[in-house]
């Protein structure tokens, strides 16, 4: 499977500043933009057609309605890429006109703002059905789209479709039946008005409030209501929302506008300036966010630590704070996807928090999390353990790269110190049994690996070498006795380096790359895990201490023979 | 003609789209493959089949 992770996955150190310059001597050889789009584009054209021709495989293998939703999705994704393509080739000088013939849903107004043309065009679409149907998203939102692709399939017609004399009702002296099927058609068209009558009255308030002018023509009221509450002051924000807020969070679109809206704006500030201080009413909407999933104020506040430990000062100050609103973004969205899902639960976000630490919700398809709620689990088990810090974003593909190298029924955990990883794996082993496989996602070099944002939340090999817990993690039942450990963080394989120190201490086989990682695979004929270089060559450091034999098992050894 | 920097960011930014379009539709690949592979999603069909 084709990898997207492309960042290092380096602890922030010393070592760093060569990295850096070396790319700054490079940058005078450097193709021009116009050609480097064009490789770019050849090489997520490719991805994107080994995706194809695998989903093509399996659809092969099922009768066609099985994958419908997700062919759906794809194509959906699929037009998402020509989109941005063509933008892109547009703005580069590559493709002479940029024809817009259906919603490009480039961007949206959550973390783009340069984008805002295409917002525009969005808001622009004739009606909400136009926009369901060719999937117009917002980053983050797609999954959203997703299933108002899908909602015909499981919930009967949208309300556009519904039409009485053509649902098949049988009529018993002259009354039509209420079928099953028409008792759900009332009640999803009975919440789209109600949905309807909040987001107008909200779009009246904003429009009041901020004085913004919005396209007469423009009739997609969720696009409406992300571009009047873009910009908009937390207080103002708060004030307008506060007294609809339950009836909000029954329409998982208009509750990702608020989370995400209420919360930009302050972060952004945050992160250019590091004086500045949130409002009383900054904090207080936060904290009411998290409320709704569960959360108290010491989650909301370790969650949210977690996820603006983004901060990558590499990059220019607009783009770092860009991201980081964008980590958050994806958070939440995967917070309201996952509430959403019946299988979840009133507690399941606060379960996966505080059973396995998980704050970072976007590293992961919903869907895993889920298994992982109802015990859909490996025994024995293969966990990955992923850092709760990730300056950078490399560490984002914790679940699809965690299945990919470890298979289905994956345990994720996320630990941010020593005591939590060694927490995280006795439980997990406690409920499920020695742990047969572990996957540390971290960043690091070849002397630690860091999981906090401070400084001191790192493991380094001193602390290996000194620990008493980690040489009797066998023998305390934690690991398995054939365990096999993998550390998918940069340099931890260099010689006499992290991973053998590991081995070591644990005689579990320890596999890491002695370079940055950009990819994490299985290959050759024992499928064998590598991390791919820069070059896209697969290669790993492996190492295993055997226990030298004693004299005393040798002598029970001679025994055993005779 | 646009300025270095700008074509740049037109860049950085269609590859930071790209990437995350890509991670979703791996995402999707997986999803599909784990309902392939759901032993009683298969058994259903196969009653479907036979009911056939």
């Amino acid at each position: 499977m084709p990898s997207p992770d492309a960042i290092d996955r380096q602890a922030p150190g010393p070592d760093k500043e060569d990295g850096v310059s070396k790319e700054k001597g490079q940058e005078a050889s450097k193709p021009s933009p116009e050609k480097r789009f064009q490789g770019l584009k050849a090489n997520v054209r490719a991805g994107a057609e080994r995706v194809r021709t695998q989903f093509s495989q399996l659809r092969s293998k099922t009768p066609d309605a099985v994958l419908t939703p997700e062919a759906d999705e794809l194509e959906g994704l699929n037009r998402e890429l020509t989109g941005i393509e063509k933008a892109a080739g547009f703005a580069l000088g590559t493709e002479a006109v940029l024809v817009v013939d259906e919603p490009t849903e480039l961007e949206t107004g959550i973390d783009d703002q340069n984008d805002k043309d295409v917002t525009d065009q969005e808001i622009r679409e004739d009606s909400v059905t136009a926009n369901n149907d060719t999937s117009v998203a917002v980053e983050g939102e797609d999954s959203e789209t997703g299933d108002a692709r899908q909602e015909p399939t499981t919930e009967g017609p949208t309300p556009e479709q519904t039409d009485p004399a053509s649902t098949g009702e049988t009529k018993v002296d002259g009354e039509p039946a209420k079928t099953e099927e028409s008792v759900q058609d009332q009640e999803k068209q009975d919440r789209v008005s109600e949905r309807e009558v909040l987001e107008d009255d909200l779009i009246a308030r904003f429009k009041e409030a901020t004085g913004k002018e919005i396209d007469p023509a423009a009739t997609y009221k969720y696009g409406i209501l992300m571009e009047l509450t873009k910009d908009a002051d937390p207080s103002l924000l708060l004030e307008i929302f506060e007294p609809k807020y339950d009836a909000l969070w029954t329409e998982k679109s208009v509750a990702h506008a608020i989370a995400i809206n209420t919360i930009r704006q302050s972060l952004g500030k945050t992160t250019l300036d590091k004086e500045y201080v949130p409002t009383d009413a900054e904090k207080s909407m936060v904290v009411k966010l998290f409320d709704k999933f569960g959360f108290d104020l010491k989650d909301a506040t370790n969650i949210f630590q977690a996820w603006t430990s983004y901060n990558n000062s590499e990059l220019p100050p607009e783009e770092n704070a860009e991201k980081r609103q964008n980590v958050v973004a994806r958070n939440f969205w995967s917070m309201i996807d996952l509430k959403d899902r019946p299988e979840c639960g009133q507690d399941g976000l606060k379960t996966l928090y505080d059973k396995y630490g998980i704050r970072n919700f976007a590293r992961y398809d919903s869907s895993q999390l889920i298994d992982q709620l109802e015990g859909r689990v490996q025994t024995p088990p293969k966990v990955v353990v992923s850092a709760t810090a990730d300056w950078n974003g490399a560490l984002s593909n914790a679940g699809y790269g965690g299945e990919d190298i470890l298979g289905k029924g994956v345990t994720y955990v996320e630990a941010e110190s020593t005591t939590d990883i060694a927490r995280r794996l006795v439980k997990v082993s406690r409920d499920q049994g020695p742990i047969k496989e572990v996957l540390i996602n971290a960043h690091g070099n070849s002397e630690l690996m860091q999981f906090g944002r401070k400084n001191n939340q790192v493991l380094t090999t001193d602390q290996v070498e000194g620990s008493k817990g980690i040489p009797r993690l066998k023998d305390r039942g934690i690991l398995d006795q054939k365990a096999g450990i993998t550390l998918w963080s940069c340099d931890t394989g260099e010689k006499g380096g992290f991973a053998k120190v590991l081995a070591e201490a644990t005689t579990a086989k320890v596999t890491a790359p002695d370079f940055k990682p950009k990819g994490i695979e299985k290959s050759g004929i024992l499928k064998r895990v590598k991390f791919k270089d820069e070059q896209g060559k697969a290669r790993a450091k492996t190492y295993q201490v055997r226990r030298r034999m004693t004299h005393k098992t040798r002598e029970d050894k001679a025994v055993k023979a005779a | 003609m646009q300025d270095k920097s700008q074509q740049e960011k037109v860049l950085k930014d269609y590859e930071t789209k790209s990437q995350e379009i890509l991670r979703k539709m791996m995402m999707v690949l997986m999803r599909a493959q784990r309902k392939v592979d759901d032993s009683a999603y298969l058994k259903v069909l196969q009653k479907l089949e036979k009911q056939k």
